[in-house]
């Protein structure tokens, strides 16, 4: 269930995309995917990162984060924000194990940057 | 909006009534740390407590390899992982890493019979989704014996060594008499719905 992507892969790990069709637990893939890369409409992914889940106050949180830049010449809104996971058998798979559309979409100006952050908590 | 639930049921298997039901808010620490371990790849060093208590470094799988330290499947007569019970009252702490007192597999005063611990293939239902985990329980130990609490262990190998992970406790509240001569089954959901 590996979603440590390297920077410049968009086929698992924290990604983005347009589209803002209501989320369904049926979703198996991102509505309309940004690719990676510099040509209009894209942007540049970096490494996916994480925080080893520790005690705060009674709280635990496994953090996941990936910056996201525009390097595109115009600006682009996300709509979508997913998590992929790369599975290893006979094959390599990948899979869609979180789909959620923004509750108001996110515009990333040429030339800007945004943290994606996904945060799985358990609370006492 | 998806949501994610856990959720706690005790059926008595001799008449099929469900006695205890509850939505569980009983994710430990070692769950999310073993979360993250398989996600990102990572080593952890000495990061981990598992269910003695001591800090454990579980070393990066190669990335071809199986995921190790997920599994739960324990056979009939095992008490090391899979679903465990307790006679312990402690309430929960998302910090907990073991079960408070448990109950020993066995036919002595005190003992359940554990069977294995099994579950069923994740299956679609018109408002969500879901799959099982589940065990069987027989007390044949001559006496009554209340469970008040129940986990479910994972274990991992490193080939040399077998460890075990508390991921989840839960509390029941007033406890679960288990008559002598009775069955029970202990059933964990997971499931997602719209």
């Amino acid at each position: 269930m590996d979603i440590a992507a390297p920077a410049g892969t968009v086929t698992y790990g924290l990604v983005v995309g347009t589209d803002n069709t209501v989320e369904s637990f049926m979703d198996y893939k991102m509505g309309s995917l940004i690719s990676h890369g510099v040509g209009l409409g894209n942007l540049q992914y970096g490494l996916v990162q994480f925080i080893f889940p520790v005690n705060v106050a009674g709280t635990v949180s496994l953090i996941v984060t990936r910056i996201i830049s525009n390097g595109s010449g115009a600006p682009i809104t996300v709509k979508e924000a997913g998590i992929y996971c790369k599975q290893y058998g006979i094959a390599t798979y990948y899979f869609c194990l979180v789909r959620d559309v923004l509750g108001a979409p996110v515009t990333i100006n040429d030339g800007d940057s945004k943290l994606i952050e996904y945060i799985l908590q358990t609370v006492n | 909006m998806s949501k994610l639930r856990l959720t706690l049921k005790i059926i008595d298997l001799d008449t099929g009534k469900i006695d205890y039901e509850r939505e569980c808010r009983s994710w430990d620490i070692q769950f999310l740390q073993m979360l993250y371990f398989v996600m990102s790849n990572y080593t952890l060093t000495n990061q981990i407590k598992d269910a003695t208590g001591t800090l454990r470094t579980l070393s990066a799988p190669a990335r071809n390899d199986i995921p190790r330290g997920q599994f739960i499947a324990a056979g009939s007569g095992v008490e090391a992982y899979g679903i465990i019970l307790g006679t312990g009252v402690g309430a929960e702490s998302a910090l907990d890493y073991q079960v408070g007192t448990i109950i020993n597999h066995g036919v002595a005063g005190g003992n359940l019979f554990y069977g294995d611990t099994g579950g069923t293939t994740g299956y679609e239902f018109p408002a969500g989704g879901q799959f099982e985990i589940h065990r069987n329980f027989s007390n044949v130990s001559g006496g009554a014996i209340t469970i008040n609490e129940v986990c479910i262990y994972g274990y991992y190998t490193t080939g040399a060594n077998n460890w075990y992970f508390c991921f989840c406790r839960d509390v029941i509240a007033g406890g679960e008499a288990v008559a002598d001569g009775t069955n029970k089954q202990v059933r964990f959901t997971i499931s997602v719905d719209n």
